[in-house]
């Protein structure tokens, strides 16, 4: 940091004489249509602007030279022309965009919306991305069936404004696509801030920033309807959109719907059935005002698949096996459905106060739920049918470990009893008939995981020019959250009634009528289908934060500083009195109070108009993620011990080069972490209750390169090359804390030995290379991509002395036990043709595209490792290192998306 | 009409059809309950099936089938991958290698069995059905269960039980649902199982070939056994010699009396409210965390030092009531087996407070069952009377006196004491 302000405090002093002022100059058409294109963004050099309602733009570049602009714009091809500036203004005249739905269209994206497990649901970071930057479009498009993550980083450092609203989740810090699902065409105009570089509407994050721009009057004219046929999450979305732009009288609208449904994915058992909608209105109230509504829902619910070991993936030969469904009166039942609505609000206010000031204002309230549904039980047999006491693996016998006529006998139940394979509902439902003939509580239940959120924000900044070479940026944020949680009994499964009380508890507690209960206030409590049983409880928080930044441009230079200041506040409220905390558990918590804050600075140096180098720096502390801050909030308003603000430094360099016929940029970056916590929570299988393990005072190190390169090799040709490479590695040992639920043990704090260890869950190495055909309206994309260095997720309890207690030292099954597990790389291959026809004053589009054309079902897109380690009986050995296997998810083999729309 | 107009309705139109006729499947039907029935018939009774195979472990070569009413299973935990059936012949138990048996095998529920590949055994005596295990009779392997075992009809009524006498059991009625009736339990007031083992209890008066045997894994482990004289059922088990009673739920108790507890002291982590009060020699009592008691002892450095100590309790509030009742569990080794009973003595006081026991009035209590002096059993004291005076009165202390010589010393452990009305 030190250093880098010393770098910037003579370049601000040496800043040259202004140059008159050099304009390039244009206007953006829809090759096809002949329409002006608003909205599109223009960018040569280092500096970038959009096109207004009649398609024009005015660049100003500050120097002559020779200059390559460059036009994006989804639903587009990427434009590039070359301009020459001498003096005054270089005009770069028509510049045609050819319609494209190769990308926005093709559904890549909407794999990574669908994903399988809760983490990797939301954790996809620069989806749906469309700039000039080869490598963003490619990481956001291609990658994303791989689950890659930018740089590494998880999505809670990429921040989402909707209009300028914050809208990352309240607990999690994670940007839920998911809540604007289906509404592609309403959310299509975007400005993306790549890493940690900072822009007009914020000052950025560690991971990228994107503002969607949903007001009505920047919307496209046109009406539009499209239908969409794929084999991945859903089978069919329609989507229909009218947008009537900005009309005579001021006014602007917008409505946008989709459906997106299918009885079964690429997953078996994984249905979907989304609807959206969209309403936006805008009026300009005078050449100063304009006041805009935006309003939206993505209502969804879907069946969901699951993760399982390799054991069971070769024995069905399939590595898309499903745990999650099972047959009920002979139809497909899922027990994992996730159903998810927030609807969000957002006013917002235009202010030009004058041609070089403007202020933008928004107020917005979103509030909704999500729920997840499960298998619960009492007294009874774990349903799933991948438990791995149902595994041919675990077949004891003596003196052999399995034994081999069981083991065969239970392969033979699994590939030909599909009651055995999956879960067989109707036996769950028999049991609970026989429970009622006893009037005794039902045995198997489904229960709904809710969470019921409430957001409140007032934002507002100010843009403005200051002086001839600066530019200010600066506003404040403000916001509520309130995120309930509970469970719903969603279903007794033939059942009469359920009782609130925790049967884990009651397991080690026997005599102990306090202990089990899950509200003391409402001891033994009879639970029907719809009430809330369970963990009762509210997390709070409110935020404010205060960004400034100023940037410079001058002829060879451009720079920026920047900084934000943040105040955060956070307490829990239960509402139900815990047995296990009965003390710690209703009511308010204590109020927790963090101030935080980050310094940016960036400075760019401009070898020509087709060449520079710019570097970004920053520092930033962050406080506690709120779902990190509580270790059990289910039981006890309990703070996780040792959790402390993140802080995070982070710099990358990077190369340049613009030319019509070819560019290219290539970034080095590092970023050190330190403080950062994790927390895990998972059923202990031998102590019969759920464990929290957290791992605070945690440092990371993320570092690589990333290479993105496109050249036109012939007119209808173009050769794309990316590559990301990266080494994401934990740097010490962090201290992990294990909690108990049911309280039957103290908590324990140990080490983790994971120092070098890499950080799991996204390739980090990922790399594409793609030919593009485009001519007369035809488009053919073929990208061949390869991706390798990915670790699997580690369960921390491997890696700490207790585990390798009692070994010897150099005894072999150590290295078994704490060695991080390398996921095989692998190739696939995509293909998508698209085509544009005119008819008459009608536009079709037509696009088909198909993933991992090679059908590779062999590649591994991430994984856990299953928090469990088989002891010895007496409890202080390791037995069988292997005896539980980790848990793997398989990126899809191939896959189509054909879609067609018209519009007008 | 223009023609985008038209194309403008076609469109809604197209989308409400698409919205409304496709519908992703939401609500599922409960399925029927599903009424079992075996269409085989069974063709052998239990008893020949015991008969047939009356070894340790044979395999059942022949297309035996039998059919049985299961009488226990693993609900409340105090039976654990295993059901217990009976016909009209005999009991068996079937060793079934899965948990929750219960959810498919109620009391009460009628099954069929075909015995062919499963294995005949005893178990240190006791009949048992399952598989084989390291040579031994041991538990189907849950992947077989399905093959041989079959419900019929829904669970009905189980057996009624067999009532039967401690005192004159026999083989026939092993593994059969028995009941005692008129019966007291020696161990009122204490739990029926230790928190962390298997427990046998017995019978007040009882023979030492009976016990009550619960897991410390059922659910009703940590329950306080009741005083008075009652009923009491359960599957009557076999182990050598020594008949079991495994009790299934605490609906297989009835008519006694439930136990006040007024004062309790297991001595598990620590001596708790009792302290010691040393008069003569440098032992003093302690406690002894790994057999989890009280201890004292005169031996120290490889020889006997005379001894006079105390260890007495905190003060017992015994107002407002009428009856009561001590019982602890001791054990005494390593002394002379003839001062047994002299050196190792229980005291009870009303005025008591602190200090040297003289400091205090004490009177002697009479133990009815002392240790045999020369192993390391703990045994019951049985019933210690709290005589009329001391009932009623909120200082009540108890304590014990040992004493030993410069030539002999015993060790003497105490745990588990109650004090119930």
């Amino acid at each position: 940091m030190k250093f880098f302000f010393t770098l910037l405090i003579p370049i601000v002093f040496l800043a040259l004489p202004a140059w008159s002022q050099l304009n390039i100059t244009g206007q953006v058409m829809d090759g096809l249509t002949g329409a002006a294109v608003a909205q599109a963004k223009v960018e040569a050099a280092s500096l970038q602007t959009t096109t207004g309602a009649d398609g024009r733009f005015v660049l100003p570049v500050n120097e002559p030279g020779d200059y390559t602009i460059i036009v994006t714009l989804d639903g587009y091809e990427k434009t590039s022309v070359a301009v020459k500036v001498a003096k005054g203004s270089a005009d770069a005249g028509k510049i045609m965009l050819s319609p494209s739905m190769v990308q926005a269209e093709s559904g890549m994206a909407e794999i990574t919306l669908s994903g399988e497990s809760d983490d990797k649901d939301q954790a996809v970071s620069g989806l749906l991305h469309s700039s000039g930057d080869v490598f963003s479009n490619t990481a956001s498009y291609t990658f994303s069936s791989m689950f890659f993550r930018m740089r590494g980083y998880d999505s809670e450092y990429e921040n989402i404004y909707i209009e300028g609203v914050p809208v990352n989740d309240g607990e999690s810090g994670r940007a839920v696509y998911g809540e604007w699902g289906g509404l592609n065409d309403a959310f299509r105009n975007k400005e993306y801030l790549n890493g940690i570089e900072p822009g007009k509407f914020s000052i950025g994050s560690l991971g990228g920033a994107t503002n969607f721009t949903t007001r009505a009057s920047k919307q496209r004219k046109q009406t539009k309807l499209s239908y969409a046929l794929s084999n991945r999450s859903y089978t069919n979305r329609l989507m229909l959109t009218y947008s009537t732009g900005l009309m005579d009288n001021n006014w602007a609208f917008t409505f946008s719907g989709s459906r997106r449904w299918g009885n079964e994915g690429y997953v078996d058992g994984t249905f979907y059935d989304g609807y959206a909608y969209f309403f936006g209105a805008e009026k300009k109230i005078n050449s100063r005002h304009s006041l805009a509504l935006t309003a939206y829902a993505s209502p969804t619910r879907r069946g969901m698949s699951s993760a399982s070991t390799q054991e069971v993936y070769d024995m069905l030969d399939n590595n898309y096996y499903n745990s999650s469904w099972g047959y009920q009166n002979g139809e497909k039942r899922n027990s994992k459905v996730r159903t998810s609505n927030e609807p969000m609000f957002i006013l917002s206010h235009y202010w030009t106060i004058d041609e070089k000031t403007s202020v933008t204002s928004s107020a917005a309230f979103s509030s909704g739920k999500t729920g997840t549904t499960g298998l619960n039980w009492f007294n009874a047999r774990d349903p799933r049918p991948d438990y791995y006491r149902n595994l041919p693996n675990y077949q004891p016998d003596y003196p052999l470990p399995v034994n081999p006529f069981t083991q065969a006998a239970t392969i033979s139940a699994w590939q030909n009893d599909v009651n055995h394979s999956q879960i067989d509902w109707d036996h769950l439902y028999q049991t609970n008939y026989l429970s009622n003939i006893e009037n005794k509580q039902a045995l198997y239940i489904l229960e709904n995981n809710m969470t019921a959120s409430q957001n409140w924000y007032l934002n507002s900044r100010l843009n403005k020019a200051t002086g001839e070479h600066g530019s200010f940026s600066g506003g404040i944020e403000l916001s509520h959250y309130k995120g309930s949680h509970y469970k719903l009994m969603d279903d007794l499964l033939g059942g009469q009634y359920w009782v609130d009380i925790d049967q884990y508890s009651q397991r080690d507690f026997k005599a102990d009528t306090v202990k089990l209960q899950n509200d003391l206030n409402n001891p033994n409590r009879v639970i029907k289908e719809g009430d809330r049983f369970g963990y009762d409880y509210d997390l709070l928080s409110n935020n404010l934060n205060l960004w400034a930044l100023e940037q410079f441009t001058y002829p060879k230079y451009d720079f920026y500083v920047g900084a934000s200041i943040s105040g955060n506040q956070y307490w829990r409220e239960g509402n139900m009195r815990n047995g296990r905390a009965p003390e710690n558990s209703y009511g308010k918590s204590e109020v927790n109070t963090n101030m935080n804050y980050s310094v940016k600075a960036g400075y760019t140096y401009k070898i020509s108009g087709r060449h520079y180098v710019t570097a970004h720096a920053a520092y930033i502390t962050r406080p506690p993620l709120l779902r990190d801050a509580y270790i059990s909030p289910r039981t006890t308003a309990k703070l996780t011990p040792g959790i402390s603000d993140l802080k995070i430094m982070s710099g990358d360099i990077s190369y340049v080069v613009r030319y019509p016929n070819f560019n290219a940029r290539v970034t080095a970056y590092q970023t050190m972490y330190d403080d950062y916590s994790e927390l895990l929570r998972f059923y202990d299988d031998d102590l019969k209750t759920f464990v929290n393990m957290s791992m605070t005072n945690e440092s990371r190190t993320h570092q690589g390169i990333e290479i993105g390169a496109e050249a036109k090799v012939l007119p209808i040709l173009s050769v794309v090359a990316v590559v990301s490479y990266g080494n994401y590695r934990y740097t010490n040992r962090p201290t992990g804390t294990r909690n108990y639920d049911n309280g039957s043990l103290p908590d324990t704090t140990e080490t983790i030995y994971v120092k070098n260890f890499y950080v799991g869950g996204s390739p980090q190495l990922a790399s594409s290379v793609g030919l593009r055909f485009n001519k007369n309206y035809w488009f053919i994309d073929l990208n061949g991509n390869y991706y390798d260095k990915i670790w699997l997720d580690f369960n921390p309890q491997r890696r700490t002395p207790k585990a390798i207690q009692n070994l010897g030292p150099g005894d072999p099954l150590i290295n078994t036990l704490t060695e991080q597990q390398q996921l095989d790389g692998g190739f696939t291959l995509d293909l998508s043709i698209g085509k544009s026809i005119r008819v008459k004053s009608y536009f079709v589009n037509i696009n088909f595209s198909v993933s991992n054309l090679l059908d590779n079902q062999k590649l591994t897109s991430g994984g856990y490792e299953q928090n469990r380690i088989d002891f010895n009986t007496a409890g202080n050995m390791v037995a069988n290192p292997n005896a539980f296997p980790p848990k793997l998810y398989y990126a899809y083999g191939r896959t189509y998306f054909f879609n067609v729309g018209f519009r007008f | 009409m223009n023609t985008k107009n038209i194309l403008s309705i076609l469109f809604v139109l197209a989308t409400l059809a698409f919205s409304m006729t496709s519908c992703v499947k939401g609500e599922f039907d409960e399925p029927p309950i599903n009424i079992p029935k075996v269409t085989f018939p069974k063709n052998a009774t239990i008893a020949e099936l015991l008969l047939k195979y009356p070894g340790t472990c044979d395999s059942v070569k022949d297309t035996v089938v039998i059919s049985g009413i299961v009488t226990a299973n693993d609900e409340s935990g105090n039976l654990y991958k295993k059901i217990v059936i009976q016909d009209e012949t005999a009991g068996l138990e079937i060793e079934l290698d899965q948990t929750s048996l219960y959810i498919d095998y109620r009391v009460g529920q009628r099954v069929f069995i075909k015995c062919q590949g499963m294995y005949m055994g005893r178990y240190n005596g006791l009949p048992q059905l399952g598989s084989i295990y390291n040579g031994k009779i041991g538990r189907l392997p849950a992947v077989y269960i399905k093959d041989h075992i079959f419900n019929d009809s829904l669970p009905g009524a189980a057996p009624t039980p067999l009532v039967v006498t401690p005192t004159a059991l026999n083989l026939s009625m092993v593994n059969k649902l028995v009941r005692l009736e008129n019966v007291a339990l020696a161990d009122a007031g204490l739990t029926w199982a230790a928190s962390d083992a298997t427990t046998d209890r017995s019978l007040e008066g009882g023979p030492t070939s009976f016990v009550i045997r619960t897991s410390n894994y059922a659910n009703f482990a940590g329950i306080t056994i009741p005083s008075g004289n009652g009923n009491i059922q359960g599957i009557l088990s076999l182990y050598n010699s020594t008949y079991q009673l495994t009790i299934r739920d605490t609906n297989d108790i009835t008519g006694f009396k439930n136990v006040k507890i007024l004062f309790t002291e297991s001595f598990e982590t620590s001596l708790g409210g009792f302290a010691g009060q040393s008069l003569v020699g440098d032992q003093v009592w302690g406690h002894d965390a790994s057999f989890k008691c009280a201890k004292m002892s005169g031996f120290a450095a490889s020889a006997s030092h005379q001894n006079e100590d105390w260890l007495i309790s905190s003060a017992i509030n015994m107002s407002g009531i009428s009856t009561g009742v001590l019982r602890f569990s001791h054990a005494i080794n390593k002394g002379d087996i003839a001062n047994v009973q002299s050196n190792h003595t229980v005291w009870i006081s009303k005025d008591y407070t602190s200090g040297a026991p003289s400091t205090g009035t004490w009177e002697k209590l009479t133990v009815p069952t002392y240790p045999a002096g020369n192993n390391w059993s703990f045994v019951n004291s049985g019933e210690v009377a709290i005589p009329a005076a001391y009932l009623g009165q909120a200082n009540v202390r108890i304590a014990f006196k040992y004493l030993c010589s410069d030539t002999e010393s015993a060790t003497w452990e105490i745990q588990n004491l109650k004090i119930t009305e």
